[in-house]
């Protein structure tokens, strides 16, 4: 069933499971909304300098998009910004990629459970739902980490 | 006879917890075309403190075989995310 090239086990394991939901203490927060409607996360970022000490978040919205979600958290909780930058550049490529991409073993490696969501690029409408969270993520690390830099050049 | 008090041909449903994208990507597989989301009405949705809702929409040509399409669609839905 072509189905399941999309709403792969990792992913609905993801949806009735989600990694790290709830929102708790942060440096920054966002509150993202997906244009083509339904789906909107309210999210957080903490950092130790540049690692990611943890990405909080809630939101109702599609399996898709909450599953995306619970991914980053899994993904990027822990890792430095830099290595959390190239996943979440490497998920954009994916989604982006319109069914094009076959991930091989380095992107496997790179994206984890996140290579699940291969599937979805070829549905145009749901890959803004799975970019939602990575999108709130770079946003939100934006305002955290340039809000620090504000702070330490006015000090 | 059947009168126009009371009826529509645009009904828009929620199914349980199941998001609309959800509902809609599963009854595209099953040939059934639905839209899904805010249907440019959000302030309804959150008015009802819903999400988004699916919507069908019937016409003078939809068939009594496509309602039960329909039906027999959200069932398998409701399995898929159940």
């Amino acid at each position: 069933m072509k189905l399941d090239s999309m709403y792969q086990e990792v992913i609905l394991d993801h949806y009735k499971n989600p990694h790290g939901r709830g929102l708790r203490d942060g440096d920054a927060e966002v509150h993202h909304v997906n244009p083509t409607c339904g789906d909107e996360i309210t999210l957080r970022v903490k950092y130790d300098g540049t690692r990611i000490e943890d990405v909080s978040y809630e939101g109702q919205g599609c399996s898709i998009s909450q599953a995306s979600a619970s991914v980053l958290n899994e993904l990027l909780v822990g890792k430095n910004l830099t290595d959390a930058q190239k996943i979440q550049e490497t998920f954009l490529e994916l989604m982006q990629s319109k069914g094009k991409i076959e991930p091989d073993d380095a992107m496997e490696e790179v994206l984890e459970d996140a290579v699940a969501f291969a599937g979805v690029s070829k549905y145009p409408a749901r890959v803004k739902c799975a970019l939602l969270s990575w999108m709130a993520w770079k946003d939100a690390t934006a305002q955290a980490l340039d809000g620090a830099d504000a702070e330490r050049k006015t000090a | 006879m059947t009168t126009e008090a009371d009826r529509g041909a645009a009904i828009s449903f929620t199914l349980g917890d199941i998001h609309p994208h959800d509902v809609g990507q599963v009854l595209d597989e099953q040939g059934i075309a639905v839209r899904v989301g805010h249907h440019c009405a959000r302030p309804v949705c959150l008015r009802y403190g819903i999400p988004a809702t699916t919507r069908a929409s019937f016409y003078l040509y939809s068939t009594p075989a496509e309602i039960d399409a329909l039906v027999d669609g959200l069932e398998h839905v409701r399995n898929f995310f159940g």
